[in-house]
């Protein structure tokens, strides 16, 4: 086997790891000898490389250890902290949600009445959006939606109606839970991390 | 063949330890984790050195890399090299930091001063003068590394001063091995072009 210059430029690095099989190496080695260019180009980086290999360890002082101890200790009381707060906002949370499915189960007999107030808001709300630009088209789309939802929840009656209102605030409940949960994950963890 | 062999067995020894120190670790014992800390300390805090050149912000980092490492330990996968979950999260920290201050660093410039001849380095004990010359060559490699791009300079290091191999380093860096073996190449000679007046025959 011949090789040309370009080639063994191309080998060298493979060289350097021993990457070579044994009839390439032979090629390389023979190119290496009769070429002066290539044998000075592939000793620099060869020692280049050995250079590097000799730069010492850099030793710890001698409170490291107990320095990192110190630090997870303290990130682990935070963390505590933070869960505990985690905890209120989601026992607040189930409180008023649990608290509005009592409210409205005890008074179906409103529910006509409710739809139909809150149905005018959602309505102004598509309206405002409109006026207010492509900002608020979500709001505008999520009212839209609501406003179908009752619509549909009315023609069921009474119980129906009272049925879905409750399993719409449970929904969302579990959807409030799970967006701060994933919202506290994010920041402790960051997004840079991946799997650490 | 029979170094390879003892050589394969401490590796092996090494991984089991570090599976039980793991495992121990995520139980909340700390004397465990202490030991990881101790394992690694050296390495970790190296290659910070070697990323950002300044002695205390090093320490402050590997530190660091620690803290997060324990954080960590619940989704730690104990069939995954310790090292790479400590090189990922020191490279990612180093990056970050070299990212957000860089520009208030002290830039790194070539002066006169680094314009040394060629210096063989001694294999037997050295007399005091070439311990000079050895001191004042390493400053030279260290300056030369510094000057090499963050992201050649960071598998470099792994490669060629900690010694990982290539599967680790790609494990650490989240990349495929033909990126990571490129880049080392690159790293070489971009190496290779700082050290011009140190490695020129």
């Amino acid at each position: 086997m011949r090789v040309r210059c370009s080639r063994f430029r191309r080998w060298s690095r493979f060289a350097i790891d021993g990457e070579l099989s044994a009839k390439e190496r032979e090629a390389f080695e023979r190119h290496r000898l009769v070429c002066g260019d290539c044998r000075v180009e592939f000793e620099r980086l060869l020692r280049a490389v050995n250079l590097l290999a000799r730069l010492p360890s850099v030793e710890s002082g001698a409170s490291f250890t107990a320095n990192v101890m110190a630090r997870v200790n303290r990130a682990r009381q935070a963390q505590g902290e933070e869960a505990r707060r985690k905890a209120s906002w989601v026992t607040v949370t189930m409180v008023v949600a649990a608290s509005a499915c009592v409210v409205v189960g005890w008074s179906e007999w409103m529910l006509p009445a409710i739809v139909s107030t809150m149905s005018d808001g959602l309505v102004m709300l598509v309206k405002g959006s409109r006026v207010l630009g492509p900002s608020l088209t979500l709001i505008g789309a999520l009212s839209a939606l609501l406003r179908a939802f009752f619509e549909t929840a009315l023609t069921l009656g009474r119980s129906g109606a009272s049925y879905a209102l409750y399993v719409y605030v449970l929904t969302l409940t579990i959807i409030l839970i799970a967006a701060s949960l994933t919202r506290n994950a994010r920041r402790r963890y960051g997004a840079s991390m991946l799997c650490v | 063949m029979l170094y390879i062999q003892s050589s394969m067995n401490e590796q092996y020894d090494n991984a089991e330890l570090d599976i039980t120190l793991i495992e121990q670790s995520k139980t909340g014992n700390e004397t465990a984790f202490e030991t990881i800390v101790d394992r690694y300390r050296r390495r970790v805090l190296t290659y910070c050195h070697r990323m950002v050149r300044h002695e205390s912000l090093a320490e402050d980092l590997a530190q660091e890399v620690f803290v997060r490492f324990y954080q960590a330990l619940p989704r730690i996968d104990t069939r995954k090299a310790v090292v790479s979950y400590l090189f990922r999260i020191a490279h990612n920290r180093c990056l970050d930091w070299l990212r957000t201050r860089r520009p208030q660093m002290q830039t790194l410039t070539r002066t006169e001063d680094d314009d040394q001849p060629t210096v063989q380095l001694p294999d037997a004990r050295p007399t005091p003068e070439e311990e000079v010359l050895r001191g004042e060559l390493l400053e030279a490699v260290e300056k030369a590394l510094a000057a090499v791009p963050p992201r050649y300079r960071s598998v470099l290091v792994m490669r060629h001063v900690e010694e990982l191999s290539y599967e680790e380093i790609a494990e650490a860096l989240g990349l495929p091995m033909g990126t990571v073996k490129a880049r080392i190449h690159r790293g070489r000679e971009k190496l290779q072009q700082e050290l011009r007046d140190f490695v020129n025959l």
